[in-house]
């Protein structure tokens, strides 16, 4: 069961978030999923709400590329411990295209029943991103 | 003051915009295509702004007579 998770969560980075292909959304995703994303106010819901997610991502980094660095399975849940880099060549929450490019890590804990995600639950590093990108200062390191 | 402040462990470079590691930003060496095109990302509203001001003006009579001028020239 765990294998078989993970092999769908990758499924979601390397062909959605990755490959930019949202038709596999329709595959993978439920239409009760709940999506529990730290940069976001409240959680969002459904399959057009994921492929709107995934899609603002890809505009705002067009090169986006998450690489999954451990995944860890028990029954329906799989954990994901991925790093995301990307140049940021469109708006994101407001914030007007810098150019520049970052790299922000995060884990994902997903809940998959009957081959589809019916839950998913992201922390990332939302604050190194704003920071990287110069919306927020960053400590000058010695 | 701040010992606490979270620093990220990458930062775009200030000059090419690669993220670079923080333990790797003192061997860093910007890719000079990496460099140009992200100095031409930065500058991208005062080009467009530059193409429509010379748009403008060759559209302006004095543009236009310069236009004719130089077509005149260009034929001999």
């Amino acid at each position: 069961m765990s294998a078989e998770t993970k092999a769908i969560a990758r499924r979601l980075i390397d062909e959605a978030f990755n490959g930019g292909n949202l038709d596999v959304v329709d595959e993978l995703v439920s239409p009760e999923f709940v999506n529990h994303d730290a940069a976001l106010p409240e959680p969002t819901r459904g399959v057009e709400a994921a492929k709107a997610s995934i899609a603002a991502y890809r505009a705002a980094f067009p090169d986006l590329r998450l690489t999954i660095e451990q995944q860890v399975g028990e029954g329906e849940f799989v954990t994901t411990r991925w790093t995301g880099t990307g140049t940021h060549q469109g708006d994101l929450m407001g914030m007007a295209a810098t150019g520049k490019q970052s790299t922000v890590t995060g884990i994902t804990i997903d809940r998959i029943v009957d081959g589809r995600f019916v839950e998913s639950w992201t922390n990332w590093d939302t604050l190194g991103l704003m920071q990287q990108l110069g919306v927020v200062p960053a400590l000058a390191t010695a | 003051m701040f010992p606490s402040l979270p620093h990220p462990r990458h930062m775009p470079c200030p000059d090419c915009g690669e993220s670079v590691a923080a333990d790797e930003r003192h061997a860093h060496r910007c890719d000079d295509d990496r460099w140009l095109t992200y100095q031409l990302f930065q500058l991208r509203d005062e080009i467009a702004s530059l193409e429509e001001q010379v748009a403008a003006y060759l559209a302006s009579p004095r543009g236009r007579f310069e236009l004719w001028d130089a077509e005149q020239r260009r034929r001999g």
